[in-house]
């Protein structure tokens, strides 16, 4: 395997007393794509954001081969309505630092392979539908010629139909050029459908991580369980009782949501460690109850 | 927006064309004491003789040039102040937003006639001073708006692109607040001609010099209106009232023009033919035939 894309230890980042980010490594390599999961608040923008470099984590440390770039969520926002597409473009492929003869042609390039063309350049955003924005993103977001790509939930404000398009784009980008991407997402469906990993979050803490199939056949985080059951159509039970294990400042933050926590995972965070049982390559977990029975 | 836009035009045209066009030479007696308007002069004469129609072109030039300067002045201060706070942050925003909150509690027209008062009068002391307190509400309204734009994403997009932070600035971040900063502006010129011509009414000014506000000081000091005068203040009174109007008129254009609520309505209204403005907005239905 080559060396990772992005390799983030121990990052942390607090905002006054709220503790986004809590104690998570990551490492992504080239051409993968791997999906960060997890509720709302469950740290997983900050972390996007702190690999990009637009936010500064307050411990910890991120190291990114070239400069990664970034698709955002909200595709009505992303976009500056002062400008019109080729503005976007332009100045990003300008920014880039790579050396381009011709940059208009090169904007054309760019909508080109994102299925747009060169009728987009002149248009303002408001012209333009969801899909068609979220695909200018992208384009600008290629225009550095990055190596990763983190993809802040980049279907969630589309319309059904138009986000198997942008996740097909974006599962292109990977095999066709090697582009490595975070996926961010709350829609397990979707990763299930685009990522090669997925790394589970709870408030702040990286939980779980493995091969997507393996993760989402045979979780074994209970947080992680309770997230499938929550899928439309799962066999899992979606609320079963609640635990009764006080969560300390030092345990685990689900500890007290948790039907299956002992009063271990009140007292103390489990370390990354790999499976206890059935131990497979790339997979681990942060839980005192591995796979318990809910 | 028409009437606004037409009114303005024509006293910028006085203010250009006017003193050529002036038939006498405003600082001189050139007739009777208080006569009313006539051919000889259309707008009359004031108590010192002075022909009220020379003066009221000479006094457009002047007034129009210190509101337009104020508020130009003003409105850059505000920007520079509001957007590096907002965009700063940090220590940078505490300071200037003090420092703006500083200037907001000042009483406002006390300090200009203080500092009018001690600085030596001219056209240069009123910019001065109206631009000095007329700058914070500006900044506040200016750093509120650019933090909320701050946030958007189109402006984390320019920073992961490598755009330099005066770049994001001006060419992200400003052009999408072009309608606040131009309502403003607007705003500050109705100000400051009001301004002015308070600060000249008020003696605080250079009386020597003619401006609309020195003619309402002068009608003021020759008793015009025991003198039944009338036509003394009302012309310059005029040209205030009528400045600020049209300011005012064009103001609410940009308003309606910016404002989607405002133009959907307006678009609503003609695409069904509704002549009146209605304070409710109305549901199209359509009937078959």
């Amino acid at each position: 395997m080559s060396e990772a894309v992005v390799t983030a230890r121990g990052l942390r980042k607090d905002f006054g007393p709220v503790k986004a980010v809590r104690d998570v490594s990551l490492a992504v390599d080239p051409a993968e794509i791997v999906a960060v999961v997890g509720e709302s608040g469950s740290g997983k923008t900050t972390l996007g954001r702190i690999i990009v470099g637009l936010t500064r984590p307050s411990e910890g440390s991120v190291t990114v081969s070239g400069r990664p770039q970034m698709i955002f969520q909200d595709v009505f926002g992303s976009l500056n309505p002062a400008h019109d597409i080729g503005h976007h473009l332009r100045r990003a492929v300008i920014r880039s630092g790579r050396r381009v003869p011709d940059v208009d042609r090169e904007v054309v390039t760019l909508l080109e392979r994102v299925g747009l063309g060169e009728r987009f350049v002149r248009r303002r955003p408001h012209e333009l539908s969801g899909g068609e924005r979220q695909r200018v993103g992208t384009a600008r977001a290629l225009a550095s010629a990055p190596r990763l790509i983190v993809a802040d939930e980049p279907v969630s404000m589309l319309d059904m139909s138009v986000r198997v398009e942008i996740l097909n784009l974006m599962a292109r980008l990977r095999d066709d050029e090697g582009v490595a991407l975070l996926y961010i997402t709350h829609d397990l469906v979707s990763a299930r459908y685009l990522a090669d990993r997925v790394v589970v979050m709870f408030a702040g803490y990286a939980v779980e991580s493995a091969p997507a199939e393996e993760l989402l056949d045979d979780p074994r985080h209970p947080y992680t369980r309770l997230l499938l059951a929550s899928v439309p159509g799962s066999s899992l039970d979606p609320a079963p009782a609640a635990g009764t294990v006080q969560a300390g400042e030092a345990g685990c933050p689900f500890a007290a949501r948790c039907p299956v926590a002992v009063a271990e995972c009140g007292r103390t965070m489990p370390p990354v460690a790999p499976l206890a049982t059935e131990p497979s390559p790339g997979r681990w977990l942060r839980c005192h109850v591995e796979g318990a029975p809910l | 927006m028409r009437f606004g836009v037409v009114t303005l035009v024509l006293l910028a045209l006085c203010a250009a064309l006017g003193p050529p066009l002036a038939p006498y030479d405003p600082a001189k007696g050139v007739g009777g004491i208080n006569e009313p308007p006539s051919a000889a002069h259309l707008f009359g004469t004031t108590g010192q003789g002075q022909d009220v129609l020379s003066q009221f072109l000479y006094g457009c030039r002047v007034s129009l040039l210190i509101a337009f300067a104020v508020a130009l002045i003003t409105t850059l201060i505000s920007l520079a102040v509001g957007l590096l706070a907002a965009y700063a942050g940090g220590r940078t925003d505490d300071v200037l937003s003090s420092l703006t909150n500083v200037f907001l509690v000042l009483p406002g027209l006390p300090l200009i006639v203080v500092l009018a008062a001690f600085l030596p009068p001219g056209p240069v002391t009123i910019v001065a001073v109206l631009s000095l307190t007329g700058w914070a509400f500006g900044a506040r309204l200016f750093r509120s708006q650019a933090l909320s734009l701050r946030q958007r994403e189109f402006i984390a997009a320019a920073r992961l692109a490598g755009e330099s932070r005066w770049r994001v600035l001006a060419v992200e971040l400003l052009p999408n607040m072009l309608s606040i900063v131009a309502a403003f502006f607007v705003n500050q010129v109705i100000f400051a001609v009001g301004a002015e011509a308070s600060l000249e009414f008020l003696g605080l000014g250079d009386s020597g010099q003619v401006t609309w506000g020195t003619m309402l000081f002068w009608a003021q000091n020759g008793s015009a209106l025991l003198q039944g005068a009338w036509w003394t203040f009302v012309i310059p009174g005029l040209g205030i009232a009528l400045t600020a109007f049209s300011l005012a008129l064009i103001n609410h254009a940009v308003d309606e023009r910016t404002n989607p609520r405002l133009r959907a309505s307006d678009l609503l209204r003609q695409a069904i033919g509704m002549r009146q403005r209605s304070a409710v907005l109305v549901t199209p239905v359509v009937r078959d035939a």
